[in-house]
């Protein structure tokens, strides 16, 4: 009986061993599954209660039952057990079974030994079927579970793929591969990149925990990164390296630096996942580069943009400046031949100094915008008087205005603004200016301020034309007329120029058309713009009452 | 003072710039020396002991602030400062230094002759300081009785006001930074109370001026200070 039970043994051993050639790797993959699985206890206590149950249940109908229907029964608990717990519960439970069905079942009852010698070949066709079936479902159940890992991973390596292809920066590429091989594999991870200069460097994702970095882990990731070969990778090096390198390879070129951490625990753990790993370092290599790529075209744009930009203003500063200098070169010849009476001397001179003068502020505000784009502009704020810059700019602008009425209506409560007085100066120059270039003379124009809560609301209107429609906001671009073919000189750089420097100021400027409701009888432009309004100075009143304490002496 | 021809020093660098202000100022019966350079423009100002110094702020070989304090240990007399828009910081040191007044380039023939006659006759005419009453538009200003009136009706105003414009008055023409009107009027130590200074200006510009907004006799030098012109 022995020689038949090895033998069935041998054979079955022989069919498993088969079968474990072709599944090695998958099997090899699932050592932390069958760990897990040989750890756990309940199996063996099923396989005790089933066997037990079992047993009972015959015991009531053994004098009703065939032995036949009894195997039948063990056998189900086997297969129930293999297909449940694994393959250690099921044999314990294939030995159990045939043990119980000899002693309970089996006359003599109650005893290991059997009448009739032919139960032997039962009981040996009974373990050799049992222990089958239960290699068989186990191995079954191996399968399912691989299956279901693998699908897992596919569907986090889809997911991973999926959010990497709509991340826009690296940044956030660094924020998805964490959250995702974290996900996976339940580890520390970090991610080296290479900064403009070519030096590679560890991407920190805030909230994060990255793997603290040492000197020899970066030069470890910097040999990586140049020889593009992972390190730590199989049996040999897994010992030595406490982490897994894998380089990030993109199509075009190396990326980065993909690091791993290898708890001693789950290097086994790690086998199969390097693979995962290497898939994961390539869909990572190529969102980098086409990040990489998106960031070149943009800057491409960029500069065509400002090549653009650069061409309109070439454009635009070949012809203003160039009429003005043609009316000066041809009044200054003019001039130096004798033969012009005096009156059209006068006369060629006024234009001279007017062409000369239309030059300079055309000069002065390509400077300004040239100023306030080269990021060069410093705000010199101050708490300031509005009446007064306003002042100063009719006073600046009084050649220009000296045929328009203009009319300051300011609220007397008005507090004290912060802002930079000469830029806003440019301000109230430029809006006045265009008010005065495009009404009429003897036309006015308003200036008046109101307060809101957060802000003050200062509105330049007057008697003109007004903006054409849908051109409000297309006139604070940069080379853009309200219109274009005017015979007014301009480049259309004071409008945006105004913008630039209320927004520097954290205020807003926009233009609005008079809707000309009833008792508004004004219908030109209204040009509007914010200033925060902020804390005066003025609360601390100690030197204040102080002054007017002394100050009521005086008459 | 017409016995002997007024003697300007101008310091510029910019040949076109000096053969234009040369031939302007010549032209008004004046005798310039040009310098190109600071040097050069100090030892012209120590040689021929001018009327009056124009001085280009962007000069080679030094800094023309630096004109300015080197002229200043010596001489008080009056410095008109050429610069260019948008270098309110440099016109403020320059005047801080010392410099009587600026013009802004590109600046008009009329403008610059102007502001110089006004520094000269002030300069010759140094009576005017010690005159009682100082008349201006329709007002009138009395020193001694310290009251201010507009067609004889008294102009109230408080003591920081008067002495605010007593200031503007006895530099008249000229451009007084907000540091220095704030060390004469409060007194050293106050530099810091630029707005203070605005507010008070803003009270004796409703006082004083016909429309405040639209200031004749108060000018407001944007990023630098204040200006006083009574005539």
């Amino acid at each position: 009986m022995n020689d038949a039970l090895k033998r069935l043994h041998k054979i079955i051993k022989t069919f498993i061993n088969a079968k474990k050639v072709t599944t090695d790797v998958s099997a090899r993959a699932l050592l932390n599954i069958k760990a897990t699985e040989s750890e756990h206890p309940s199996g063996y206590v099923w396989a005790i209660v089933g066997c037990v149950g079992v047993t009972m249940l015959a015991l009531k109908l053994r004098d009703t039952l065939a032995p036949a229907n009894s195997i039948l029964m063990y056998l189900m608990v086997v297969v129930l057990l293999a297909a449940r717990f694994g393959r250690k519960p099921a044999v314990i439970a294939s030995i159990l079974a045939v043990l119980s069905f000899d002693f309970f079942l089996v006359s003599p009852y109650f005893s290991i030994r059997v009448a009739d010698p032919q139960y032997l070949i039962t009981f040996a066709a009974m373990l050799a079927v049992a222990l089958i079936i239960s290699h068989l479902t186990a191995h079954l159940r191996q399968q399912v579970q691989i299956a279901l890992l693998r699908e897992s991973r596919a569907a986090s390596l889809f997911n991973l793929s999926k959010d990497l292809s709509a991340a826009l920066t690296y940044e956030q590429i660094a924020a998805i591969v964490t959250q995702h091989i974290v996900a996976m594999l339940h580890t520390k991870i970090s991610l080296l990149l290479p900064d403009k200069f070519g030096e590679l460097s560890v991407f920190t994702v805030q909230g994060k925990h990255n793997i603290p970095s040492s000197n020899a882990f970066l030069s470890m990731a910097k040999k990586v990164y140049e020889e593009q070969l992972p390190i730590g990778f199989g049996n040999d090096s897994a010992q030595i390296y406490q982490h897994l390198y894998v380089p990030l390879r993109a199509p075009m070129r190396i990326r980065g630096v993909l690091v791993v951490v290898l708890n001693k625990s789950d290097q086994s753990a790690l086998r199969e996942p390097i693979r995962l790993l290497e898939t994961c370092a390539a869909q990572i290599a190529i969102a980098i580069e086409r990040i990489h790529y998106v960031n070149v075209a943009q800057s491409a744009v960029v500069a065509m943009e400002s090549e653009r930009l650069r061409n309109s203003l070439l454009s635009a500063i070949s012809h203003d400046i160039r009429t003005p200098l043609t009316t000066i070169v041809g009044i200054s010849t003019a001039l130096a031949s004798n033969s012009i009476s005096k009156e059209i001397q006068r006369e060629m001179m006024d234009a001279l100094q007017e062409e000369a003068l239309r030059m300079n502020s055309l000069v002065t505000n390509m400077l300004d915008m040239a100023k306030l784009h080269a990021g060069g502009i410093k705000l010199n704020k101050q708490w300031q008087m509005l009446e007064e810059v306003i002042g100063s700019a009719l006073g600046m602008l009084s050649r220009s205005l000296a045929d328009h009425s203009v009319e300051v209506h300011l609220p007397a409560s008005l507090p004290l603004l912060e802002f930079d007085a000469v830029l806003l100066e440019r301000v109230f120059c430029n809006l006045l200016d265009n008010a005065a270039k495009y009404t009429l003379p003897q036309q006015t124009i308003w200036i008046h301020a109101k307060c809101t809560d957060v802000d003050v609301l200062i509105a330049v209107e007057d008697d003109g034309p007004g903006i054409s429609k849908g051109m409000e906001e297309a006139i604070f671009e940069k080379f853009t007329r309200g219109d274009p073919e005017s015979a007014l000189t301009g480049v259309g750089l004071g409008l945006s120029i105004c913008r630039a420097i209320i927004e520097a100021h954290g205020g807003r400027i926009w233009a609005e058309k008079h809707t000309g409701s009833a008792g508004d009888a004004r219908r030109g432009a209204c040009f509007i713009f914010s200033l925060p309004l902020g804390a005066p100075p003025g609360s601390d009143f100690s030197l204040d009452q102080h002054a007017f304490i002394e100050e009521s002496l005086i008459q | 003072m017409n016995d002997r021809k007024l003697h300007i020093v101008l310091i510029e660098d910019d040949k076109q710039i000096r053969r234009f202000l040369s031939i302007t100022l010549e032209s008004e019966g004046m005798r310039v020396y040009e310098a190109e350079t600071g040097q050069q423009g100090i030892s012209k100002v120590k040689d021929h002991e001018p009327d009056l110094v124009i001085l280009d702020l962007g000069l080679p070989d030094m800094d023309g602030v630096k004109v300015i304090e080197h002229i200043r240990v010596w001489s008080s007399l009056p410095i008109l400062v050429l610069s260019a828009r948008s270098e309110e910081p440099q016109k403020v040191r320059a005047l801080d230094a010392g410099a009587d007044d600026y013009v802004t380039k590109p600046f008009g023939s009329s403008e610059l002759l102007a502001r110089i006659r006004a520094h000269l006759r002030k300069k010759n005419n140094p009576n005017h300081l010690v005159e009682s009453r100082f008349c201006f538009g329709d007002i009138t200003v009395d020193f001694n009785l310290r009251r201010v009136t507009r067609n004889n009706n008294v102009i109230h105003l408080t003591r920081i006001e008067y002495r605010l414009l007593t200031t503007l008055i006895l530099n008249a023409g000229k451009v007084l930074t907000h540091n220095q009107l704030l060390r004469e009027v409060w007194g050293p130590g106050h530099a810091e109370r630029g707005h203070y200074l605005r507010i008070y200006m803003g009270h004796l510009r409703h006082k004083l001026e016909r429309i405040p907004a639209r200031p004749a006799y108060i000018f407001t030098e944007t990023g630098v200070g204040y200006r006083f012109v009574g005539d």
